[in-house]
């Protein structure tokens, strides 16, 4: 219970604080007056009785004090007036405070922007119920495809156990006539069970069931959030009615919730209805499946059945499965896990950023505690005891990390919106990063972090010195202590590996994007301007498709400006837009044995468009139309692999193309093309003439000497007038595409970079700082010197071995950090090691130097020196 | 003869207050003061202010309890008085010291 009282007797003290303090003075002043009374009474004057009872009483602001102190309130008066006192002093020193606290904002907010980032791509649960049991199923081969074929699909569906729901998709996309022209939406084909997959239901309607799957003419289609807003005006009584959409009416049965479509891919969702081509198809893999785990099934377990099932598939179907594997992986993983390594080296850079941000702030504070020390030492000594003017100290800190969390949060904003913008466009979280409270959190958190570190190495020091040395008469400067100097040239030195460290990761990074764009592409981007078209609808049969991309083609040719123009089906750097692989066999082959290419239907120029030389043989021309005989060109990869030290013209192979073998004749050998990605090698391809397989799926391309984007726009008027219904889509250049796939690794390298220089700068800032103070302090040593004869030369040799001393310790931990850290890069990188020599050193050199100009200035100054003024300073 | 005071230590302060304060009626600062100046014999007479801080760090323990009131010559005083608890540490620390000066005497005898 003596507690109780204990704490009511400190509530009301702290309430009524005042009016306690001018009772105890009335208090104190009574036993004076008591004192003095008693002694004029004993015969002493007035003046002297009064004087004899102060003398009796003993210092009276001291024992008012402690009177005071002992109500047990002061700790909270005493933080007033500590945070009091610590905005004061640091308003009295504008520039140390503002040094501290813009450090202190650039790491807090790097630190949190990039948090967020690494939060919401990584950590954040997809937004699913219990979406860690929702699992992409993939079919890998030899090749490494990651789609499936639909037979075996079919066969999951059938036999696998492990799965609560199973669904799968292809690509597709449907006309809209928007009153603008005709555009196409990016659509989906779903089996019945996929959109049941993510357990989200419609917020208008219904999701597709299974009487949408029955009838392959009942057009039903789901709508996502977007699309409702955008084309439809998001009526609420567009469920049931009829929309119209490739030229033909479809029934509108639901509207998703806002934002599945990003996670989930496509804006409109129709069945995918499985007749007998669909059920046969085995060996063209051209289904994404997704799928949930029956609960308290682990992924393991799944991965098991499947790979059972697809052993016992290659033992049923040797021809198409025989090296055919099935694996699951959790979604999350599969749309995220490749952003990973990245992240996390993001992660690493900014806590070096944040870690140096500190020793700066360290270092600030600690010169300033040294320039206070005298004062710091009077109030101890006056009974402020120790500990009470560390809490100053941490008082003061706590202050800075407040004021650099404010600031940090606004540069957060700032670098978030960076981010954004910059990012992958491919992270499919990032554009939801927002400064929320939770990043709030993450700031105020990382600025007690700071506070905390950059108050302690004042603090030990305050702690071990004692403070009658401050007050020795005449040491106008406290001179520091060994472990001082220590403590100081440690901080700098850190800073200095952690400046080496991100700049040899922003030096690899860098040579790894060079690396890239200097490989041999195999084709040209410089001019070219590109479309698709989607013509199925538009031209049903073959014949047609055939002749409006031959006619198309020779429109596009008369373009003003156009050097030359061709189509294809399947174009570098971009996404498939229909299929683009298949098999063949060498003329003489058993029949068993095909094997796998990717496959191309070109038009008109299309070589000369891309640059892609000819290396053999002939180009396509007008006599290779449906009615003459099959022909092809193959790419040196293909011809290496199937006619190794032969020359393939002239050969004969038959080739499945989407459709059923044809026996085709090798007339021409092209160059290599790089096309699935810049750091990829060249996939054996053959290439069929569009007449010959006429799909209406097909990407037409133009060169221009000119600007390939001013071109894009005559290119789609011109097949609007071939074809005014029919909507043309990705319109772009391959200049732009090949940013576009560089984006991710210049996002990268820009913001290491970034870190990279901040970090320099700062790192040279604390070694100038640091030197300087030395230097200083060594002013009386380096007067005598001189007096004994040393040269200006001697001693700025003097300055730049110490600064130098502490910058190549520095550096050397920063080379070994780097070469322990960059393995972790290893994925990120082309073309050079983590551990590659060049890099290395240079980033070591480059901060030595900008370390050697730091402490060129105090060497300088310190070379100044008038021998006779130096002997003279304290 | 030094300037220095004879610094009480703080538990040995407290003690004597308490003893002070268990004589019976309510007393002000300066009155307690006086009481322990007398019952000393005078040796314990200067640093009268160290007498406050140990009597509100008794108050804020609850061993004595404080309230305002006329002082002899009709001035406003703050009164102390001795609570149960007061009593009850008064005579453990009695207990305490005298184990204390027992042993302490112990020692100095031995030569």
């Amino acid at each position: 219970m003596r507690w109780l009282h204990r704490f009511g007797h400190r509530l009301r003290a702290l309430w009524r604080g005042g009016r306690l303090d001018r009772e105890l003075d009335a208090e104190l002043q009574f036993h004076l007056e008591m004192e003095a009374a008693a002694n004029e009474r004993a015969g002493m004057t007035p003046a002297d009785a009064r004087g004899a009872a102060l003398h009796a009483f003993g210092g009276v602001a001291r024992w008012r004090d402690e009177a005071r102190d002992s109500r047990g309130v002061a700790p909270l008066e005493e933080l007033a007036r500590d945070v009091r006192f610590g905005l004061r002093s640091l308003r009295k020193a504008p520039g140390y405070t503002a040094a501290a606290v813009a450090t202190l904002a650039l790491g807090i907010g790097a630190t949190t922007a990039i948090y967020g980032a690494v939060d919401r791509v990584l950590l954040e649960p997809l937004p699913f119920p219990a979406a860690e049991r929702i699992v992409a199923v993939r079919q890998r081969n030899a090749q490494g495809s990651a789609l499936v074929a639909p037979a075996n699909f079919l066969d999951l569906r059938e036999r696998a156990t492990a799965f609560e729901q199973l669904g799968a998709f292809i690509y597709f996309s449907h006309d809209f006539q928007s009153p603008e022209g005709p555009e196409s939406i990016e659509s989906r084909l779903v089996t019945e069970g996929f959109l049941r997959v993510f357990g989200v239901g419609a917020q208008l309607g219904r999701v597709l069931g299974p009487e949408d799957f029955v009838d392959a003419q009942r057009r039903v289609i789901v709508l996502s959030d977007g699309v409702w807003r955008e084309r439809f005006g998001a009526d609420p009584a567009i469920v049931g009615r009829a929309v119209t959409l490739d030229l033909a009416p479809w029934t509108v049965v639901g509207v998703m919730p806002p934002g599945y479509e990003r996670l989930v891919g496509g804006r409109l969702w129709a069945p995918l209805v499985e007749d007998d081509d669909f059920r046969r198809e085995r060996a063209g893999a051209y289904l994404t499946v997704a799928a949930r785990l029956r609960p308290g099934i682990t992924v393991e377990a799944a991965a098991a059945e499947l790979g059972a099932i697809a052993r016992v598939l290659a033992a049923e179907h040797p021809r198409t499965n025989a090296d055919v594997e099935l694996v699951v992986t959790p979604l999350k993983e599969q749309l995220l896990g490749g952003a990973r390594p990245a992240l996390l080296v993001l992660l690493g850079a900014v806590a070096c950023l944040f870690a140096i941000a500190c020793a700066n702030v360290a270092n600030l504070l600690l010169a300033r505690t040294l320039r206070r020390e005298r004062e710091l030492a009077i109030r101890a000594a006056l009974g402020a005891g120790r500990w009470r003017v560390i809490r100053q100290l941490a008082v003061e800190s706590a202050l800075l990390a407040g004021l650099g969390a404010v600031a940090g949060l606004a540069v957060a904003f700032w670098g978030v919106r960076l981010i954004r913008t910059l990012g992958p466009a491919d992270l499919p979280r990032l554009d939801e990063l927002a400064v929320d409270t939770r990043l709030v959190g993450v700031a105020v958190l990382a600025s007690a972090l700071a506070a905390v570190v950059a108050a302690t190495v004042p603090a030990l020091r305050l702690l071990r010195h004692d403070v009658g040395d401050a007050l020795k008469a005449g040491a106008r400067t406290v001179a520091s202590g060994r472990a001082t100097r220590a403590a100081r040239a440690a901080l700098a030195g850190g800073q200095v590996a952690l400046a080496v460290l991100l700049l040899v990761g922003a030096g690899l990074l860098g040579r790894s994007l060079r690396a890239l764009l200097d490989q041999e592409r195999g084709y040209r981007t410089d001019g070219v301007a590109t479309m698709s078209v989607q013509a199925w609808q538009h031209y049903p049969t073959r014949a047609r498709r055939a002749e409006y991309v031959r006619l198309a083609v020779e429109q596009l040719r008369t373009l003003p400006g156009a050097l030359a123009a061709g189509a294809t089906s399947s174009l570098p750097l971009a996404g498939p837009i229909g299929a683009d692989d298949a098999t063949y066999s060498r003329e003489g082959d058993a029949s068993g044995e095909a094997a796998r290419a990717h496959a191309v239907a070109v038009a008109g120029d299309y070589f000369d468009v891309l640059g892609i030389p000819l290396r053999r043989g002939r180009r396509f021309d007008r006599t290779d139309d449906a009615a003459g005989p099959g022909v092809v060109i193959v790419n040196e990869a293909l011809a290496r692999r199937a006619w190794p030290g032969e020359d393939p013209v002239g050969k004969r192979m038959r080739v499945a193309f989407a459709a059923a073998p044809v026996v085709r004749e090798v007339v021409g050998v092209v160059g290599d093309v790089r096309h699935e990605g810049l750091d990829r090698e060249p996939t054996p391809t053959v290439f069929v003439p569009h007449a010959q397989a006429a799909t209406g799926a097909m990407i037409f391309t133009v060169r221009t000497a000119g600007d390939a984007a001013s071109l894009v726009k005559q290119m789609r008027e011109a097949l609007f007038a071939l074809t005014p219904s029919m909507p043309v889509a990705d319109e772009a250049t391959l200049e732009g595409l090949l940013d576009d796939s560089l984006r991710e690794r210049r996002f990268q390298l820009s913001v290491l970079g970034a870190f990279a220089i901040v970090a320099l700068l700062l790192a040279a800032v604390g070694t100038y700082g640091v030197i300087s103070q030395a230097t200083g302090e060594r002013t009386r040593e380096i007067g005598v010197r001189m007096a004994l004869g040393a040269r200006q030369r001697d001693v700025v040799a003097l300055v730049m071995r110490q600064g130098g001393g502490m910058a190549a310790v520095g550096a050397a931990l920063g080379l070994l950090g780097a070469a322990a850290a960059t393995r972790g890069m290893r994925s990120m990188l082309f073309g050079v090691g983590p551990l590659d020599p060049p890099t290395l050193a240079a980033g070591a050199a480059v901060v030595l130097a900008a370390a050697a100009a730091a402490c060129w200035l105090p060497a300088r100054r310190a070379a100044r020196i008038d021998p006779t003024d130096a002997l003279r300073t304290d | 003869m030094t300037d220095r005071p004879t610094e009480l230590l703080q538990g040995t302060l407290d003690l004597l207050v308490l003893k002070t304060l268990s004589l019976g009626t309510p007393m002000h600062g300066w009155g307690i003061s006086q009481r322990i100046r007398q019952m000393s014999r005078d040796v314990l007479t200067v640093n009268q202010g160290s007498l406050y801080p140990a009597l509100h760090r008794l108050e804020e323990r609850g061993w004595v309890s404080a309230e305002w009131g006329a002082s002899e010559n009709n001035r406003a005083a703050k009164f102390y008085r001795l609570s149960a608890a007061g009593r009850r540490q008064l005579a453990e620390e009695t207990a305490l010291w005298q184990r204390l000066a027992g042993a302490i005497q112990l020692i100095l005898q031995t030569t």
